[in-house]
């Protein structure tokens, strides 16, 4: 089964490998902010489930898309309890950035957020179906409202799994 | 494609009823002209007999005069089966033996976006029951345990008749996910952040209309009734899957309740605060604005309908329910809604 993304992923704790970064770091942030220049790729598109109108639709909504996607993620080992957000700056089309928004300032410069457990995060790193998260209340919204969600759904889809397959060094759980 | 008088709405342009044939291996005769009482008053062996056509013009005939929530409630307690009474025994042989692989490709592919539905709206009705009158939540109730019975229904179909392995209801669902052909939640899944923004403010009425318009009036009112129309119109012309058919026709009975109390509580809405009509007309919108993502839609062919007939299909149906609910379809809205691509879904 795949994700969005539906490409290999580590897990977590796994061998470190040389393109790969550790999960948050500015090397991460960068290797999505360029794996988001590059999308959507060959592979993205040979996905059978997504015909040529739905990458029109992902195109037009990322055209249109002026501010901030953010996606929180909870409990990530070394970060606290609460949400660290990584956001994506969108405008003219294209992602102007990529970076880590605080939990308090989160509600002023993001435009749509979602918000996942660390444990859920690298089960759709590992291929979990984002679609099947979104169904089960595993990627709640933490920032605006469902029809703003509902209006760009499949962008959002889209942008959750380009970040899901973006390879990483993640920090293994924490024993509860 | 005839013509249809939809109650005092507009006339709307429908499909020919396909012709009647039998079931399983000894065809039956098909019965012309079943009326609403025969089809209120059929029990599971019953609905053998019973064209799909006349269970969805049962639906739509449903809705001239809605019958209070808790007279839905009655209903639902003299029309309640029991799906473990089903022996899908000869359906795994249909299946298995008799079935092309082109019909069981696009036969589990449609059944998968059902069975997810029904599982999603068991999960997210809850909700909507919230912020509903006492007597809405009595009728609600019987609702969810519909969706909880289909779900299983679905379990069964895919364990028993397709083969898939037996598990958790979690595990057959896991499974049968793997046959949708489109990418994301799907608009059953997405009713997920709908209920979210209901449970944070269950008694706001933009929140519950929102909330009927994507499920009652879309999903059940459009989406369902074109899932039934292909697989139980495959089942009598072939003569195959009898415990599906008789399953599912029963289903679809069931659904003529959720609708009429969805319709009925949409018109409700809208009589008491007007202004309640541009959140069905915004909530539509986005709903088919995600549909144009929709463009991979397999052909229906192995199933007897072709990919125009189904999106017809689901036009007329849409332009029944917002006649239903007494609101105008605004110029834009009829625009997208004539370019919409089939929508299969259910729940």
């Amino acid at each position: 089964m795949t994700g969005a993304g539906g490409a290999a992923r580590r897990g977590a704790g796994g061998h470190a490998s040389p393109e790969a970064s550790d999960f948050l770091s500015e090397g991460w942030l960068e290797a999505l902010r360029v794996s988001l220049a590059a999308w959507p790729d060959d592979a993205a598109r040979s996905d059978p489930r997504k015909a040529e109108s739905y990458w029109r639709y992902v195109e037009r909504k990322r055209s249109a898309f002026e501010g901030a996607f953010a996606l929180g993620i909870r409990g990530v080992p070394g970060r606290g309890d609460g949400p660290v957000y990584v956001a994506l700056r969108f405008s003219g089309g294209t992602c102007a950035a990529v970076e880590l928004v605080e939990e308090e300032r989160v509600d002023d410069e993001v435009t749509l957020g979602l918000v996942c457990d660390y444990a859920d995060w690298l089960e759709i790193v590992g291929g979990y179906d984002v679609g099947k998260a979104m169904t089960y209340h595993r990627l709640p919204l933490a920032v605006g409202t469902a029809l703003d969600l509902l209006r760009i759904v499949y962008f959002v889809y889209e942008l959750l799994g380009v970040m899901a397959g973006v390879p990483a060094d993640y920090p293994s759980p924490v024993a509860a | 494609m005839g013509q249809a008088i939809v109650g005092d709405g507009p006339t709307v342009p429908t499909l020919e009823r396909e012709g009647g044939c039998g079931m399983a291996a000894q065809p039956q005769q098909s019965v012309e002209g079943v009326g609403d009482e025969e089809i209120s008053q059929s029990d599971l062996e019953g609905f053998s007999k019973i064209h799909i056509d006349e269970v969805i013009e049962y639906v739509n005939s449903g809705l001239r005069a809605i019958p209070p929530p808790l007279d839905l409630y009655r209903r639902y307690l003299r029309q309640r089966w029991d799906v473990y009474e089903l022996d899908f025994t000869q359906d795994r042989i249909d299946w298995s033996e008799r079935m092309t692989d082109d019909e069981r490709d696009v036969f589990q592919r449609v059944a998968s976006g059902f069975h997810h539905g029904e599982r999603n709206v068991e999960a997210e009705l809850p909700t909507f029951m919230m912020g509903a009158d006492e007597e809405d939540k009595v009728f609600i109730s019987s609702h969810l345990e519909d969706e909880a019975r289909h779900t299983v229904f679905f379990d069964r179909f895919f364990t028993e008749a397709v083969g898939l392995d037996e598990g958790s209801l979690m595990d057959v669902l896991d499974a049968s996910y793997e046959f949708r052909s489109n990418a994301g939640p799907g608009v059953t899944g997405l009713l997920s952040y709908v209920s979210d923004e209901l449970v944070k403010d269950p008694y706001n009425p933009r929140n519950r209309v929102r909330y009927a318009t994507i499920y009652h009036l879309f999903i059940e009112g459009v989406g369902a009734l074109s899932t039934m129309k292909i697989t139980l119109g495959y089942c009598r012309r072939r003569g195959f899957l009898p415990a599906y058919y008789k399953g599912f026709t029963a289903t679809c009975r069931d659904e003529a309740r959720h609708v009429q109390y969805g319709m009925g509580f949409l018109q409700d809405s809208i009589r008491q605060a007007p202004a309640l009509a541009e959140d069905v007309y915004e909530m539509l919108r986005t709903i088919l604005d995600m549909n144009s993502a929709n463009g991979n839609q397999a052909s229906f062919e192995a199933l007897g309908l072709n990919t125009e007939e189904v999106r017809r299909f689901n036009i007329v149906q849409l332009t029944r329910k917002l006649a239903d609910v007494g609101i105008p379809l605004p110029s834009d809205l009829q625009d997208v809604i004539n370019r919409m691509y089939p929508e299969v879904t259910g729940g």
